[in-house]
């Protein structure tokens, strides 16, 4: 398993409050705008949908992909990332 | 110091001393004297016979067949002649020891051999008056013949070939003829051979390919870099194919694509030769003969890596299915089958495995899935077997695509599931199925396993097996292609122990076959099914064609090839008795020999289980295979 990236550690640090949404490990400047524009400004719109995919990896890359056309590693990231996340904080 | 037919002192004395306690039925010293190497074949001074011949007479009958068994486990010859030319099997058939007799033909005891006095075993039984046992010999007398017309034609008497490789990517179907010409440079561009096709409608198949392909829509185009990576692992798999005709025949191949989705308007054809450097956007390919079989196999379990080195990644390896067809003809009983075998895709890594249907996102979606509601998505999903999270605008496209996945993958698990009852098989299997664990314990399974097959590995000539010593049988295992759905390919996904339930509850017929005629089994199927019947009085005939019925081939694993008939019998013994009868087509329970015969029925079961459980592996590590005759598609 390869080591997580510093914006990875730093997001589940702390409890997410009204972080937004590019905070996330994988959503960097280009998907965040995407995101945002599809109503997902905040990080924790997007931990609403990984919640409401039942925490599931393959439906929640899927749905960013869809949503965003974030790639497989941005999405795996930004799962992994809401997924440690949630292990700390939920 | 040899003082007696070569044997030294020692020897005989520790004989002499197993002939004492049998002759004193003293179980526990005839343990011991046979741990510590006492001879039951040596024939004593003075008595004239050996011990084995000595507790052949025993009072007590229980006595007799307990000995007679550790004897024969541990070295023990029916065969062995004493000084007045009697056999073991002479003694047995005298005192009408039916029991005891079976055991020894079983270990390859020979009823012909003659006495002194130019008698047989037959002689003596039926002086004796022991019809059972007479009948018994008979037995195994008939197969002599048997021998004899069988090793006459023991050659090969089918034809076997690569007919076609049919790639599935989800979206299109792709098919590969071969064409049997060396070096065609004068392929016309546009004209495929579609007469080399065995489809009957593939005509039509390939104008509906063309329909929906030509046809430039903007996602088709879009998604042609995506799939060109699908197509390209198919190049390597389709070199590894050629290699593999090739070595069996000694011929150039040439493959041709007959469509493809590569480029959006036309099917371009270009020629490459060698084995290596295949360029990844040929589209066609020759190669010459006299591949290694090595090259062969690395060719197809290195995949991985090969895929790795081209920078595709994996996950959008995992939705493409690769299948080859094969055409099997025997001319002289008209009978002609399809292999279809779906290569395993490479083993993805445990962090994609979960993107699995990732890459599928540009796939045109079809119009009726999108009029779903997300109660009907809902309905779907569970009767599919997955337990979907709540169905909302932003969730509902993931489970479409969810659904459509597993449509794909599991079209038929549904009438299955219905049907099947839980089987119960042998306690030693129920075992297994109960602890996950019992793959530590391995090796207790394997110690059975090389003492029986050490036995037959150089089979003694003295003794008289079933139907000779050539090396050319083997075990077979059919099986329910609707309960294995493709199991190699999804075994990555499950737990081993669902793995392992599910290959053992599709087994449906255990049998032994030969490498002259690999499909003889399937024969009286085809045959039927040529006559337009479809269903049998035979279980296992209506089990196959019950299996084309639906559309699918006969899964058909052959296992432990090149032994010799008395092993693969005994192997499919195991087999039968491990799963059980009763979950079986399988009429008779199959006959043990040579030391397993001796075995306690525990043994026997655990043996079973222990063969199945290669078979397991191999079948997970071969692909699916499926039989179906030249009808179905």
């Amino acid at each position: 398993m390869s080591s997580t990236s510093q914006k990875h550690r730093n997001f589940i640090a702390e409890p997410m409050g009204d972080k937004p949404v590019t905070e996330l490990a994988g959503v960097g400047e280009v998907l965040g705008k995407r995101l945002s524009s599809a109503g997902f400004d905040k990080a924790y719109v997007v931990l609403g949908q990984f919640l409401i995919l039942k925490k599931n990896q393959e439906l929640f890359q899927e749905w960013m992909k869809d949503t965003c056309q974030a790639n497989s590693k941005q999405s795996a990231d930004c799962w992994q990332c809401l997924k440690d996340w949630c292990e700390e904080f939920l | 110091m040899n003082i007696y037919r070569g044997r030294s002192i020692s020897e005989i004395y520790l004989a002499s001393r197993l002939y004492d306690a049998i002759e004193d039925c003293d179980l526990s010293s005839v343990k011991t004297l046979l741990s510590r190497g006492a001879d039951p074949n040596l024939i004593l001074p003075k008595v004239r016979i050996s011990p084995l011949h000595l507790i052949i007479g025993n009072d007590s009958v229980e006595f007799a067949v307990t000995v007679v068994t550790l004897l024969l486990q541990n070295g023990g010859n029916p065969n062995n002649q004493a000084d007045d030319g009697l056999t073991p099997i002479h003694i047995a058939a005298a005192w009408g020891r039916y029991d005891i007799l079976k055991l020894l033909l079983d270990c390859g005891g020979d009823p012909e051999i003659r006495d002194t006095n130019n008698k047989t075993a037959f002689h003596y039984a039926l002086e004796e008056g022991f019809v059972k046992c007479y009948n018994l010999l008979k037995l195994y007398v008939a197969d002599k013949a048997d021998v004899l017309f069988k090793e006459k034609e023991d050659c090969k008497n089918y034809d076997f070939k690569l007919d076609k490789i049919v790639v599935d990517n989800g979206s299109t179907i792709g098919e590969y003829e071969i064409i049997n010409e060396s070096k065609t440079d004068s392929i016309s561009k546009n004209s495929p051979k579609l007469d080399e096709l065995p489809q009957s409608n593939s005509n039509e198949y390939i104008i509906n390919w063309f329909n929906s392909h030509v046809q430039t829509s903007p996602t088709a185009t879009a998604h042609t870099a995506g799939s060109t990576s699908g197509f390209d692992d198919t190049d390597s798999f389709k070199e590894s194919d050629e290699e593999r005709y090739t070595h069996l025949n000694n011929h150039n191949v040439c493959f041709r694509k007959v469509y493809r989705k590569r480029s959006p308007k036309k099917i371009k054809i270009k020629e490459i030769s060698g084995l290596t450097g295949l360029d990844s956007t040929s589209d066609y390919a020759t190669c010459t003969s006299g591949a290694s079989p090595d090259a062969l196999e690395r060719n197809i379990f290195d995949f991985p890596d090969e895929t790795k080195s081209e920078g595709v990644s994996s996950s959008d390896l995992s939705f493409v299915s690769v299948s080859e067809v094969y055409k099997y003809v025997d001319e002289a009983e008209g009978i002609v089958l399809y292999e279809r075998r779906f290569l395993k895709t490479p083993t993805v890594s445990e962090g994609s495995v979960k993107s699995f249907v990732s890459s599928r996102d540009s796939l045109p979606e079809t119009i009726d899935f999108e009029d779903y509601d997300p109660e009907t998505i809902r309905r779907e999903l569970t009767s599919l077997g997955y337990n979907p999270g709540p169905i909302t605008v932003s969730t509902r496209r993931v489970y479409l695509k969810k659904l459509k996945q597993l449509k794909k993958v599991q079209p038929v698990v549904k009438t299955v599931e219905k049907k099947a009852e839980p089987r119960v098989y042998s306690s030693e299997l129920e075992k297994t199925l109960c602890n996950p664990d019992w793959l530590k314990n391995i090796s207790l399974y394997k110690t059975l396993d090389e003492a029986f097959t050490k036995q037959f590995s150089t089979p003694d000539p003295s003794k008289k097996w079933r139907e000779g010593t050539n090396k050319s049988s083997f075990t077979y295992l059919l099986l329910d292609p609707r309960i294995t759905n493709n199991l190699p390919f999804r075994s990555e996904s499950l737990k081993p122990r669902e793995v392992w339930e599910t290959f053992l509850s599709s087994v449906f017929y255990v049998g032994k076959g030969k490498r002259t005629r690999p499909y003889d089994h399937l024969y009286d199927a085809v045959n039927l099914w040529n006559r337009g019947l479809r269903s049998s009085e035979c279980r296992k005939l209506d089990k196959i064609l019950d299996i084309w019925k639906d559309n699918c081939g006969v899964v058909c694993l052959h296992l432990f090839q090149n032994s010799i008939p008395v092993e693969a019998y005994t192997r499919e013994a195991a087999i039968i008795d491990a799963i059980n009868i009763e979950n079986l087509c399988n009429v008779n329970r199959g006959n043990f020999y040579g030391v397993a015969a001796t075995w306690g029925q525990r043994d026997k079961d655990k043996f079973g289980v222990f063969l199945l459980y290669k078979a397991m592996v191999i079948f997970l590590n071969e692909g699916e295979r499926q039989l179906c005759p030249a009808d179905i598609n």
